[in-house]
């Protein structure tokens, strides 16, 4: 679902929200859609955040409209019934608590009591909570008394009360519709503002709104699951030179920063101080100078500007700046001089973006953008208007509001009808069968005219840098890794081996069939870029050091090339087994681990740490594989893609995609200081227990370092920035960090932040929209309707099933949550018989089967079951720092768990859990399509099969390695595998 | 536009060999030099590093650039046609061999005009306008700013680095304004040794469906005065550019887009097929 929109009212009083996304190639909606109240009344005016719009209607209401969302809307309700036995179970003495109470017993509740707030609905009736740890088969627990502190799931005999809890969810289902904002006071209101999302986070925001007796007021209690807030809380009245001022008649908020704007009827502005997340009313007022003192009737302000209209017509923009340590606009640095007067007459309303980009209604009710805005011309070049793909055409528009846009510069369908037309006409032909002969043509021709060049006796040949065809003998200098020191070398590729000379007569030569894979790194200190080349078994491998992107990255397609012609000649199948990883520094590779043998003819596996590999361009985290090639990956900011069935890491040096991948990255940096007698902490050079002054990303860097590991890096912060200011202590440079009082110990450090962003514009990975993810599991076998199945956790617990996955439309169509009562840590996809595995923060494990989604937009959350072995041996193993590192995998009806670094294997058909079976440094376990066990430490070893003891007297066994592949330090540089 | 098709063929280069053949050389001939040239561009670019490494060698006489001209297969090769179009009329994919160019420093024939880099960039830029006229009535170019035509100009010259940069000033070119279509599409057709035809077609017909290629070429060669095109009922003529066959219901919108060299024009040369 888009969120970026803009929202107008039109003339009539009808709210109108227009797509505006940067790319409208991913959404499927472009048109203009009117969406009218439903009982009939008009809107004065209207603002926005990415999650809702708000308006108010003719009459002073304020009504709410929630964008539909991917995650429902959701709030539980619980109750507690209590009972008493005598002679029978049943209700409660009029001395004791109520039949139906909260938990505490003192406030009754009525369960038949049905009402909810406009736009929500009951999902189901009250049904009581069923855990078998705590409560018995009905939920029911047991004790003495109400007041007694132990409750016992079964009954005995000197059991005299037993309560349950019942619960019963409600949701929000109004979505796309205009509801009455709940308004206990029946207040009216006049004018809306909205703004600090960046200061709320999370998709939250602020909403002020100014009320008909003039005073202004703030939503209280937004939150995701109550879109509408609670109630409106009054801020203190604006006070000009202590006494009080003119009444105000708009406000108006910045959409990033926590500023509100508030004008005056005698064209004053004054703006509210110290707003903030955990004080959001802020607490005085303060005056703004206006440009040259005039008369300001209407302003909005973005991030970096200010733009605002004055009486006389004219529209000043100011530039504003901002205090990035409190996340504020330091508003005093404006003077009445500061404004610069851009255009006179014409605009009647203005509203500025988050990112500076200004929209209006010009006077003659058409709406209009400043061309040109760009951070070094903030204020632009001229008001246009924008092209008109209302319906009915040629309207006329009252208000706008643009605070969920988020492009930075005007995309170019909103000034030209035909840009917009011709991305969809190239949609079109993308298919067409004459396009894919002329590409592939155009790539035998290039391939001919190359090979016609070499294929000449080397005769006054060109350069070799304008000369880029295959089977060059080239020759590259660059530095190799011995040790701990870099060496210079020269390198010669020849047909079959690199020789390498040093200046020390060292020479080595590598046979060009034994380089498996290659892996680029960045190295800060001393700078250089470094492409480790593995070769052979135990992940051998070879350092070698380039002093600029470039070199590097031609050595590599080179040795990419290699490793490439050898794999076409030894495989048949390309996606049959393999594995995919990413590096630590979220370097993807796929590896081949399917290879004709050249003796037999048949396909036969290869140990992974002697596979052929491949980098794939992308930044990622973590990744997943499945059936017929399909793979998707997170990156660290939880935004979610789809590799492009198109893709074949065979031939991707030769087809271009052109979807984008972005990705923000905060990097982080520890500054250390070692304490000395008698000059306190100071810096330090060198190195002690692997630790320097400067560190970042668990290795050296110079002080403030300014490179970036790739060009496809850029800086989005202009210089690094504390995180905070205080010094953590310890008395181990290596050691455990924490705040010290008394500043002592023998070492401090501090954290540094500054913000990257990583760019790739032909990336063959396509995003998919979704809330931020935190793992995703592709199912290895097709669905009986031919789709894939796609599962994922978000980042706060909630499982969303992705529809209408298959090769031709890789993304899939649609997402189907699945319900849950709890937040979930981790989750397992069982494709042999479509069921879902998944484990909560407190260790219980439940299964549901996955039935066809289609038509649901969720699936009940009381389909879930629980795993009905006693699991004590897991739970006692979650400690709260292991929390967090619970994983689940399995095959069929085998289902293991592995907490930190112990496995466990569930036997669920035969109901039998095995000991703790811990492993060296164990850090993931995923499952490949054979049913192979592929467990990442140090190494990677795939367990193919277990030997599997029983106890006799209980349902446990002892587990133990059978038959391994192992791997040898092939997880060293890895952060996360998957297998196919 | 395309970005894959139009990348492709940004970066298609063609072999070719130049031979200098001086009119007095007393050291014997130098040794052939050998380059990829980028399709896209132009010899008036191209020679000016082919000289100068022919004058690199010690022995023999300095060429100079306005006392030379090139031929090929006993014709004088124009200047000022794109590499590949040059590539295709010789008529080389079929075969699969280099272009020869020969370097002569005798007089030139009257029918060879001599080319330097700035009569070039008046050339393109005059095509360029000629072929917006046709698609768009000349508005585009009536409103492109100095420095656009300069850098499309330059990138031009730096054939296959400056992709991007040619890629922003050609998409205004190939957008129209306000849902208006082309007018009428800029094609040329080249038949065997005669000069180029061109006519007046446009993207669509009166029905409102896109015409093909094959019907555009058909239709040029049918509006220009009647060569020999009795073979042409029978077997439809192969239509070259960029080194293939495109096929011939290609819409002419998208070769119009994407098929294009960097002065607007598609050029196709015209193979007839021997029965």
């Amino acid at each position: 679902m888009p969120f970026e929109y803009i929202w107008t009212v039109s003339a009539n009083g009808v709210a109108c929200r227009i797509p505006s996304p940067s790319d409208p190639r991913c959404i499927s909606e472009i048109e203009w859609k009117e969406i009218p109240c439903s009982d009939g009344s008009a809107i004065c005016t209207i603002v926005a955040s990415p999650t809702s719009a708000f308006a108010i209607d003719r009459s002073g209401r304020v009504l709410i409209l929630v964008l539909p969302t991917h995650l429902a809307i959701r709030e539980r309700a619980e109750i507690y019934n209590n009972q008493r036995w005598i002679g029978i179970w049943r209700g409660t003495f009029f001395i004791d608590r109520p039949r139906f109470s909260d938990e505490s017993g003192r406030v009754s509740i009525d369960p038949s009591a049905n009402e909810i707030d406009p736009g929500w609905s009951w999902e189901d009736n009250w049904h009581p909570h069923l855990d078998p740890r705590k409560y018995d088969k009905e939920g029911w627990q047991y004790s003495l008394s109400f007041l007694a502190p132990k409750w016992d799931k079964q009954c005995r005999m000197y059991h005299l009360v037993r309560r349950r809890v019942l619960k019963r969810n409600v949701r929000y289902t109004s979505h796309d519709q205009w509801i009455e904002m709940s308004n206990e006071e029946t207040r009216m209101f006049t004018e809306l503002a909205i703004g600090g999302m960046d200061v709320m986070g999370e998709g939250g925001m602020i909403l002020f709104a100014l009320g008909s007796d003039g005073n202004i007021y703030r939503r209280d209690g937004i939150h995701p699951s109550c879109p509408s807030g609670r109630s409106w809380q009054l801020i203190s009245k604006v006070t000009f030179k202590d006494c009080e001022s003119d009444d105000v008649t708009l406000i108006s908020a910045s959409p990033s920063l926590a500023t509100l704007m508030a004008i005056t009827w005698d064209g004053k502005m004054f703006h509210r101080v110290g707003i903030t997340r955990q004080n959001q009313n802020g607490f005085s007022w303060k005056s703004i100078p206006t440009p040259k003192n005039k008369a300001v009737i209407s302003a909005s302000i973005g991030t970096r500007t200010m733009w605002c209209i004055t009486a006389d017509g004219c529209v000043w923009f100011v530039r504003l700046d901002i205090d990035e340590k409190l996340k504020e606009h330091k508003m005093e640095n404006i003077t009445s001089e500061s404004y610069q007067m851009t255009t006179q007459g014409g605009i009647s309303k203005i509203s500025v973006t988050r990112n500076d980009q200004v929209f209006c209604v010009s006077t003659r009710e058409k709406i209009e953008v400043r061309t040109g805005i760009e951070p070094r011309e903030p204020s632009g070049k001229r008001f246009e208007r924008i092209v008109d793909r209302g319906e009915p055409n040629d309207q006329k528009w009252i208000s706008i509001h643009t605070g969920s846009v988020l492009f930075d510069k005007i995309p170019d369908y909103f000034m030209s009808s035909s840009s917009l037309k011709s991305k969809m006409e190239v949609l079109q032909f993308k298919k067409a069968d004459w396009r894919l002969q002329i590409l592939e043509r155009l790539q035998e021709t290039s391939d001919r005219s190359w090979s016609l060049m070499n294929s000449v006796n080397g005769v006054g040949i060109d350069s070799p840098e304008e000369l880029e065809g295959p089977n060059t003998p080239r020759q590259i200098r660059c530095q190799l890794m011995q040790g701990e020191l870099f060496r210079s070398v020269n390198i010669t590729i020849l047909n079959n081996n690199l020789q390498i000379y040093g200046d020390n007569s060292l020479s080595k030569s590598i046979d060009t069939s034994s380089i498996k894979s290659v892996l680029p790194c960045f190295q800060r200190l001393p700078q250089k870029y470094l492409l480790y080349v593995f070769i052979g078994a135990n992940s051998d491998s070879e350092c070698f050091a380039f002093t600029d992107e470039k070199s590097r990255t031609t050595f590599q397609s080179i040795l990419e090339t290699i490793i490439r012609d050898y794999i076409c000649s030894s495989t048949r199948n390309s996606f049959g087994d393999c594995m995919w990883s990413i590096s630590s520094e979220g370097v993807v590779r796929w590896h081949c681990l399917a290879e004709m043998s050249k003796e037999s003819k048949f396909e036969k596996r290869v140990n992974p740490g002697e596979s052929r590999g491949l980098v794939v361009d992308g930044l990622f985290e973590s990744v997943d594989c499945g059936v017929k090639g399909s793979v998707w990956a997170i990156n660290q900011s939880g935004n979610l893609y789809s590799l492009s069935s198109n893709y074949n890491p065979l031939s991707s040096h030769s087809t271009t995609h052109d979807y984008k991948m972005t990705d923000q990255i905060t990097l982080k940096m520890f500054e250390y200081q070692k304490h000395a007698v008698f000059r306190g902490f100071i810096s330090f050079q060198g190195s002690q227990k692997g630790i320097s002054a400067w560190m970042c990303d668990n290795k050296p860097c110079p002080p403030s370092p300014s490179s970036l590991p790739s060009t496809n890096w850029s800086w989005i912060d202009s210089a690094w920035q504390l995180e905070e200011d205080t010094w953590k202590y310890s008395n181990n440079i290596d050691g455990v960090y924490s705040y010290n009082e008394k500043a002592q110990g023998k070492a401090r450090r501090r954290v540094w932040r500054r913000q990257a962003k990583f760019e790739l514009n032909k990336s063959p990975w396509c995003h998919v929209e979704s809330p931020p993810i935190q793992c995703v599991r592709v199912s290895k076998i097709e669905s009986c309707e031919g789709t894939i199945v796609v599962v994922v956790l978000t980042k706060d617990g909630h499982i969303l099933i992705r529809n209408g996955v298959d090769r031709e439309h890789f993304t899939g169509t649609n997402w189907t949550e699945i319900l849950t009562d709890s937040p979930i840590s981790s989750m397992h996809l069982q494709w042999e018989g479509m069921k879902l595995w998944c484990a909560t923060y407190d260790g219980t494990i439940l299964s549901r089967s996955l039935t066809n989604s289609k038509s649901s937009s969720f699936l009940s959350s009381s389909d879930w079951r629980h795993l009905d072995l006693d699991t004590s041996v897991i739970t006692d193993n979650i400690s709260p720092k292991a929390v967090n590192d619970i994983e689940l995998t399995g095959y069929s009806d085998i289902l293991y768990v592995r907490i930190k670094f112990i496995l466990f294997r569930i036997d669920t058909k035969n109901e039998t859990i095995s000991d703790a079976y811990p492993m060296d440094n164990l850090q993931q376990a995923v499952v490949s399509a054979r049913g192979s066990i592929c467990l990442r430490g140090t190494n990677i070893t795939v367990v193919r099969d277990w030997r599997v003891v029983p106890y006799t007297d209980r349902k446990a066994t002892i587990i133990a390695m059978r038959d391994v592949e192992r791997a040898t330090n092939m997880g060293c540089r890895v952060e996360s595998i998957a297998f196919y | 536009m395309d970005y894959e098709v139009c990348r492709k063929v940004w970066e298609s280069h063609v072999p070719c060999q130049f031979t200098l053949q001086s009119s007095g050389g007393t050291h014997g001939e130098p040794l052939p030099f050998y380059t990829m040239l980028p399709r896209f561009s132009y010899l008036a670019l191209a020679i000016q590093k082919v000289l100068s490494s022919f004058n690199r060698r010690d022995d023999g006489e300095k060429v100079h650039s306005d006392k030379m001209w090139l031929e090929h297969n006993g014709i004088p090769l124009k200047m000022y046609i794109p590499i590949g179009v040059i590539y295709d009329q010789a008529n080389l994919s079929e075969n699969d061999s280099i272009l020869e160019i020969i370097v002569r420093t005798s007089q030139p024939p009257p029918q060879f005009q001599m080319v330097d880099r700035d009569m070039m960039e008046a050339m393109f830029m005059q095509n360029i306008k000629e072929a917006d006229y046709l698609k768009t009535k000349a508005e585009i170019t009536k409103n492109m700013m100095k420095d656009e035509s300069a850098q499309l100009w330059r990138s031009v010259c730096n054939i296959p680095d400056n992709f991007d940069e040619f890629w922003t000033i050609v998409q205004k070119l190939m957008e129209t304004s306000e849902g208006n279509e082309f007018a009428h599409i800029p094609l040329r057709v080249y038949v065997k040794n005669q000069a180029f035809k061109q006519a007046l077609i446009t993207a669509k017909h009166p029905d409102g469906s896109l015409r093909t290629i094959g019907e555009a070429v058909s239709d040029v060669l049918s509006s220009s005065s009647s060569s020999s095109t009795d073979s042409q009922s029978e077997h439809p003529p192969r239509l070259i550019s960029h080194g293939i066959d495109i096929p011939h219901h290609t819409p002419l919108i998208f070769a119009a887009k994407n098929l294009s060299y960097p002065d607007n024009f598609i050029h196709v040369v015209l193979l007839l097929v021997v029965p």
